[in-house]
Parts: C-alpha cells; sequence; structure tokens
C-alpha cells in the first residue's frame, strides 16, 4: 500500500467508510496478528486480541494524529498495547501455578526461549543483530517491561539496558536501511 | 532548545517502547511537531520497529476477517479527536492544581503581608503612646524637680535668715530684754534682742494671749520716759523672731494691746508685758 493509498483509506475510515477498513485488514492483519502471537504465544487469544484491536482502530480512528507518527505505529500500539495486557493476565495466572508446581517453572523457561525461534519470520534480520540487542527488544517491546524492569529481571545494571534498548533500536534501522537497499 | 541534547537523551527510544508517562508522551509529540529534526529521529525509531515487527507477519485465518469486519460493522465510531481522554484530563488537572498551589501561596503571602502591617501598626501605635508616657512623666518629674527648687530655694533663703537671726542673737553685742506679764497679764513672756552695732530690734514672741482680727500687739521702746511705736505684731507665728524698727537709746520696751493697725500712743491698762534694759 502506498504512503497516498495509506491517507486516503484513514480519511475515508474516519469517515465511517466500511471497504476501507477491509482494505486496511487485508493490508495490515498479518504483521498485527503477528505481533498478537509474538506477545501472547496463543492462536486463539491472539484471534480475539486481533478482532479487540481492529474495533478499536475502526471506533478511535478519529484520534489518530499523522504528527505522531505513521497509521501503522498507530496500529501497532493499539494492538501491542491491547496484547500485553493480556499476556500480563496470562503470566499471573502462571506464577501462581509456579509457585505450586517446580516443573512449571522450567517448562515456563523452556517455553521463553522456544518462541522468538518460532515465530521469527526472517531469520535474517534478527541474526544481523547481537543477542543482547534482541534480548532488549524482547522484553522492552514485546512483553512490555520497564528499562527498571528489564534490569532486575536479567540482573544487568539499568545504564546498561539504556545502552542496549538504544543501540538495538538504531541496530534496527540501519538493518531497515539496509532491507531496503536489497529491495 | 538544544535539539541534539534531547534527541540523545534516550526519551525518543523509550517513547517508541512505549515507556513514557502521558506528560513525556505529549511531550515527545508537541516537541516532535515544532523541530523537524525530533520528528525525524522518531519517525526513523519507529520505521525501523515496523519494519521489524513486519517480519513477524503471520496470516490470520480466512474466517476471522469476516467475523471481525462483522464486529465493526455493529460498531458505532467514536467521534472525539482526543486521545485518551483521561491522561488528558489528568494532566489539565495537574496544570490547574499548579496554579491552584500558587495561587495558594499568594493568599498566604497576602496574609501574611497583612499581618505583618498589622504587626507593625499596632507596634508603632505601641511605641507612639510609650513615647507619649514617657514625655507625660519626664514633664511631671521636671515639673516636680523644679518644685523642689522652689522648696529649696526657699528652705535655703529661710535658713539664711534663721542663721542671720542665730548670729544676732548670739553675738556678744547684742542684748536680751526680758519683757515679764504686768499685773493684769502674770502669765505673759516676750523678749527683745537689741543690737545696738547694727541697730536691729528683733522679737520674740514668749506667751502671749491670742487676739482676735480687730486687735494687734504694738510694740513700743521707751526712750527718756517717752514712747515711741517699734511696729505691730500678732501671734500667728509665735515661733519666728520678728524683725521690728529700731530706736536708739531705749531704757525700757513693753508690748500694748491695741487696736487693729496700732495706736499713736500705747493704751497703759493694755499693757502686757514689760522690761527696762
Amino acid at each position: 500500500m502506498s504512503e497516498n493509498e495509506i491517507i486516503q483509506n484513514v480519511a475515508s475510515l474516519q469517515l465511517g467508510d466500511h471497504v476501507a477498513l477491509e482494505k486496511i485488514y487485508d493490508n495490515y492483519s498479518p504483521a498485527l496478528f503477528g505481533l498478537c502471537l509474538k506477545i501472547v504465544k496463543d492462536e486463539a487469544l491472539a484471534q480475539d486480541i486481533l478482532q479487540e484491536a481492529f474495533v478499536k482502530i475502526w471506533s478511535k480512528v478519529n484520534t489518530y494524529d499523522n504528527n505522531k507518527g505513521s497509521f501503522f505505529t498507530w496500529m501497532l500500539n493499539i494492538t501491542r498495547n491491547l496484547a500485553i495486557d493480556n499476556y500480563r493476565k496470562i503470566t499471573r495466572h502462571q506464577t501462581i501455578s509456579i509457585q505450586n508446581n517446580e516443573k512449571s517453572v522450567h517448562i515456563l523457561k523452556d517455553d521463553k526461549m522456544d518462541i522468538p525461534i518460532h515465530h521469527i519470520g526472517l531469520k535474517d534480520l534478527v541474526n544481523g543483530l547481537p543477542d543482547e540487542q534482541v534480548e532488549m527488544i524482547e522484553y522492552l517491546y514485546f512483553k512490555g517491561y520497564t528499562q527498571q524492569e528489564t534490569s532486575d529481571e536479567l540482573n544487568i545494571p539499568l545504564g546498561t539496558v539504556k545502552t542496549r534498548s538504544r543501540t538495538a533500536i538504531a541496530s534496527l534501522r540501519e538493518i531497515f536501511k539496509l532491507f531496503v537497499l536489497w529491495m | 532548545m538544544d535539539v541534539k541534547n534531547y534527541i540523545s537523551s534516550g526519551i525518543l527510544e523509550r517513547y517508541v517502547f512505549g515507556e513514557v508517562s502521558s506528560q513525556e508522551k505529549q511531550e515527545v509529540a508537541c516537541l516532535s511537531k515544532i523541530y523537524p529534526e525530533i520528528q525525524k529521529e522518531l519517525f526513523a525509531h519507529q520505521l525501523g520497529v515496523e519494519k521489524m515487527v513486519s517480519k513477524y507477519s503471520v496470516t490470520p485465518p480466512q474466517e476471522l476477517k469476516q467475523q471481525i469486519l462483522l464486529k465493526v460493522s455493529n460498531t458505532s465510531q467514536d467521534h472525539s479527536t482526543t486521545e485518551e481522554k483521561d491522561e488528558k484530563i489528568i494532566s489539565i488537572n495537574r496544570t490547574n492544581q499548579k496554579l491552584e498551589s500558587n495561587k495558594n501561596i499568594y493568599k498566604y503571602l497576602a496574609a501574611a503581608c497583612s499581618v505583618g502591617m498589622i504587626l507593625l501598626l499596632a507596634g508603632g501605635f505601641y511605641l507612639n503612646n510609650l513615647n507619649t508616657d514617657l514625655k507625660g512623666t519626664i514633664a511631671a518629674n521636671d515639673n516636680k524637680i523644679t518644685d523642689l527648687e522652689g522648696d529649696y530655694n526657699q528652705m535655703a533663703a529661710t535658713n539664711e535668715s534663721i542663721n542671720q537671726k542665730f548670729e544676732m542673737v548670739t553675738s556678744a553685742s547684742t542684748s536680751k530684754i526680758l519683757m515679764k506679764g504686768t499685773e493684769n497679764q502674770p502669765t505673759s513672756l516676750a523678749n527683745v534682742f537689741v543690737s545696738e552695732e547694727n541697730e536691729n530690734v528683733y522679737l520674740q514672741v514668749g506667751n502671749l494671749p491670742g487676739i482676735s482680727e480687730n486687735n494687734d500687739y504694738q510694740l513700743w521702746a521707751i526712750v527718756d520716759g517717752k514712747p515711741e511705736s517699734l511696729g505691730v505684731f500678732n501671734t500667728e507665728n509665735k515661733e519666728e523672731l520678728l524683725e521690728m524698727k529700731y530706736f536708739p537709746n531705749a531704757q525700757a520696751y513693753a508690748v500694748t494691746l491695741e487696736p487693729k493697725g496700732g495706736s499713736e500712743s500705747p493704751t497703759m491698762e493694755n499693757m502686757y508685758v514689760y522690761g527696762g534694759v
């Protein structure tokens, strides 16, 4: 979808055009669904979240402000927030079960390790990043941890978290540039 | 504003990861509108994330699309353009609270100022009253001092005259003449002190009966058988030594009771005391 098409569709969407929504859905639902899956790691739940996200995109489209970023980023933020809220509900439940069963701790840990590998679409992108930066993106973006929480969880200094997260974002930009060149 | 500093502060990265307060969120949005460099940097960050997320794309099941489109067609749109109302209201309230607390500070300042003014005025009034009181006290004391000075001067003068009289009385050249009561007035008594040298005559009332306002006692000097008036007196100041007229070469002194102001010649039957030199 070209930039002009996006602008037109957003304008139509703001006027209540259902056809525009369908076009947006066709164009962006894979990215948004992938994001849901990446965060909650549950197919059924990811579908519920995607539906909730589109309902919100539809009803709140008038609050979108193109000065703050692209429409895609706006949709990503809505979806990500809903998914992280749901993810937190799940992990709260799991934490309770951890207290009852020691083994589940290991299962959960193994699970965590598996997930990135499961859902990585283009491995070359993430492979281009050092592990420590991938880890930052995992915690700060997909798990929605704060820098402090990440520091506590990974047992690394807060300053290191700040530096690594900034480097990670810079790397994403660089890789994107390379990606464009390849295209 | 130092745009480079702001960009390198790390806030844009936190913004992209969603780790900013609603205030910081508004700040970034606002500054990126004002400074194209900030917006460019922010959008570049977002694009990086968009591309990264896109790499995890998974096409959702076909039936989900119809389900979602149906759900959306039953949902009405929210036409408010304000994002996250609650947060904005909170931030507005925060501003109001600040203003409110500033207002309160001014209120307190104003109250403190008026209390200070009242205290100053009251203090000034009190000091002024105190000053007036002290001035009054000083004036009263000055008056007392003047009075006492007058009293002192009077006493000094009295003392002086007493000393003079004492000196005269005790002087070797002064003679004391006892005047004894006559047959009619046996208890009466008076003395005369005469200094021929200084030509002074003093009368000491010893014991003379009280007299009416219409009468005076009169002192006489008898010179060569003839009476000479030495002046009138009464018995008001019995203790005093009364200075009388002097007449030289008197052989005797006498006191008679006369009408007020005295007589040309003594009334012999009213002679109270008599004494020869």
